[in-house]
């Protein structure tokens, strides 16, 4: 086995992976792949799959510092190594991880629920002081309720808080001007 | 035998008790806030099951049917109804969450040995079984508390069962509210790692709506869907009947030393298909009511008109099912026309076998029930050549509930079962050479 014909493998190997990631699931046309199986420096090739042995030594070996390079570069192409193991639990650590699971998600929709439940009210609260207001004075509904028409993002709009501020009333606040074109 | 464990704590006992209390004495009208009524004094002294075996659905008998081994004899227990609701030889080791031991799941001694679980996963999960189990019983509580309402109801018409009030708006009520408190008890244990354990490992009893309810999501995920897909790639729909789309679960096999409950669409050898067929229907339902099956062959060779005719081979109706009990017993049944063994001609392909189920009005007998003007033709209504499915549907007012099929060829064994049963010579169906002048 040449060193041109092991590149050449690699080659072919990385078109396969390319082509299978590219095209999940979708018609490949497989690389027809060498007959014979064969070994070079702990890459095993056997008949239409690849294998990376790790760890195994590759310097007093005689290997020569292609092979090496080569080896490290196909151990970074390889993807099934990458995947981190997955855990292994037996089942009833399973059924405790599910039982967790579910009692967290239960725990998040009831925050949820009850978050609901408080904006709606809040807001139902405003539109009876909205109507309270039509009947008391229309003018000052008609005021309140006035949108204002200019397109610009008015740079003073507060963003909006959860809470009422520290200091309710900027007494000091004036608006800003825009610097004149001249 | 009640398999339904619970994690019901001594807090949760207590209010269950005192919403039991509440109802008994305070009208449901002015019902008051069960949560506003819990009293810490009375958890400990709490030791009446009735109520939790009312919540949940069964009888405080089967609670206690089953001494708990670690209380001492005359002792005073200090008992959780899950402690209770599992006998000691029942309850699965694995389950057992207060003793820190290995795995049972894991066969493999030295796996078993070696085997560690994540660091903080118990912790963690007996959290998450405290939250749940609150939730599990508010769950409770409301069920208790629609159940008040709906006795209430029956008390008022002085009936026992809510289909025998006679007035309608309090009967829709009363069966809403049913509806409502089968919901509840279904969410109340879905989250209970019990009671999935035991239904993936096949201890499931039906008699419980968490299991049904299990059950009928597990039927629905794969087999109805693979009938339904058979049915229509094999054209039984609309061959036979218009579509449906199945609420129970119909299992067929033949009796024999393999007999198997067969997916739909096999071909079958005709000496497997010369016995009387078994069945299975699971309603996933409370419920008991009357089913008819049907067993139609649509594919009998018509050669005067150039086409094919259905052939009925098996009616048998008055077919009981109470809920929890799924088998068909074919000798309490009515067999309306025997079974005729599939005996397909040569040459004439593939037959298809349509089993359809159909469920009787209000579960009555089978009767002929005349809708609209026109009359039926009793001669042909069950008539084996000239059998039209669809006409002894609305002739029976029957509803399509389920179906099954399977397929037979002339075979090696065909002529056997023609002799067997006297069927006769078949006719040898060949190809005739069409001159075109």
């Amino acid at each position: 086995m040449s060193l041109h014909q092991l590149s050449s493998m690699f080659w072919r190997r990385s078109q396969t992976i390319i082509s299978r990631t590219a095209f999940q699931s979708a018609a490949v046309s497989r690389i027809p792949q060498p007959l014979h199986n064969f070994e070079v420096s702990g890459v095993k090739f056997t008949h239409g799959s690849l294998e990376v042995t790790r760890g195994k030594r590759t310097k007093s070996g005689g290997s020569s510092p292609q092979k090496i390079r080569l080896v490290n570069m196909l151990s970074l192409i390889g993807r099934v190594r990458k995947a981190p193991y997955r855990l292994k639990l037996s089942y009833e650590d399973l059924l405790r991880h599910r039982t967790i699971h579910r009692a967290w998600q239960l725990v998040k929709r009831q925050e949820r629920e009850s978050r609901n439940t408080e904006l709606m009210t809040q807001y139902q609260k405003i539109q009876v002081a909205c109507d309270e207001l039509e009947k008391a004075s229309p003018e000052l509904f008609a005021q309140a309720m006035d949108k204002p028409k200019s397109l610009r993002f008015p740079p003073e709009y507060r963003i909006p808080t959860e809470t009422p501020p520290n200091v309710s009333w900027d007494s000091s606040w004036k608006k800003a001007t825009l610097p004149q074109v001249k | 035998m009640p398999r339904l464990p619970g994690f019901v704590s001594q807090a949760s006992r207590a209010s269950l008790r005192a919403a039991s209390t509440a109802t008994s004495s305070i009208p449901h009208s002015a019902s008051p806030s069960f949560a506003d009524e819990l009293d810490p004094k009375s958890i400990l002294a709490d030791k009446d099951l009735s109520t939790i075996a009312r919540a949940i659905g069964c009888s405080a008998d089967d609670l206690t049917a089953f001494p708990n081994p670690t209380v001492p004899a005359g002792g005073e227990p200090l008992i959780t109804a899950r402690q209770l609701t599992m006998p000691a030889a029942m309850r699965p080791p694995f389950l057992d969450w207060r003793v820190q031991m290995k795995p049972a799941s894991l066969k493999s001694k030295k796996f078993r040995n070696t085997y560690l679980s994540p660091i903080g996963l118990d912790g963690a999960f007996r959290e998450a079984l405290e939250i749940l189990g609150k939730d599990r019983d508010t769950k409770y509580v409301q069920v208790l508390k629609l159940q008040s309402k709906v006795d209430a109801i029956k008390a008022q018409f002085g009936v026992l069962e809510t289909n025998e009030i006679t007035d309608i708006k309090a009967r829709s009520e009363a069966y809403l509210i049913e509806v409502k408190i089968e919901k509840l008890r279904i969410l109340a244990e879905l989250s209970n790692p019990e009671v999935i354990a035991q239904f993936e490992r096949g201890r499931a009893d039906m008699q419980f709506p968490v299991y049904r309810y299990l059950a009928r999501k597990k039927w629905e995920q794969i087999p109805r869907a693979q009938l339904v897909d058979r049915l229509e790639n094999m054209h039984v729909i609309p061959d036979t009947m218009p579509y449906i789309k199945p609420t129970v679960d119909l299992r067929v096999r033949f009796p024999g030393p393999t007999a198997y409950w067969f997916d739909p669409g096999r071909i079958l050898s005709t000496a497997v298909t010369a016995q009387v067929p078994e069945f299975q229907i699971n309603t996933f339902e409370d419920k008991t009511s009357r089913y008819t099956i049907v067993i139609v062959d649509p594919d009998t060779p018509d050669f005067a008109n150039d086409s094919y005719k259905s052939t009925l081979h098996y009616i048998l109706s008055d077919i009981e099912i109470h809920g929890n009990k799924p088998d068909v017993d074919t000798e309490a049944s009515t067999v309306v026309v025997p079974y005729l063994p599939p005996h397909p001609e040569k040459n004439s392909g593939i037959h298809r076998y349509a089993v359809w189920l159909f469920e009787q009005p209000d579960g009555e007998r089978l009767a002929i029930r005349q809708r609209g003007s026109k009359e039926i033709d009793n001669s042909k209504l069950l008539d084996r050549d000239e059998f039209d499915i669809r006409l002894f549907r609305s002739a029976y007012g029957l509803k399509a509930v389920g179906a099954h099929l399977w397929r037979n060829k002339y075979d090696s064994q065909t002529e056997a079962v023609r002799e067997k049963f006297g069927l006769g010579q078949g006719t040898v169906w060949s190809r005739a050479r069409i001159q075109h002048y």
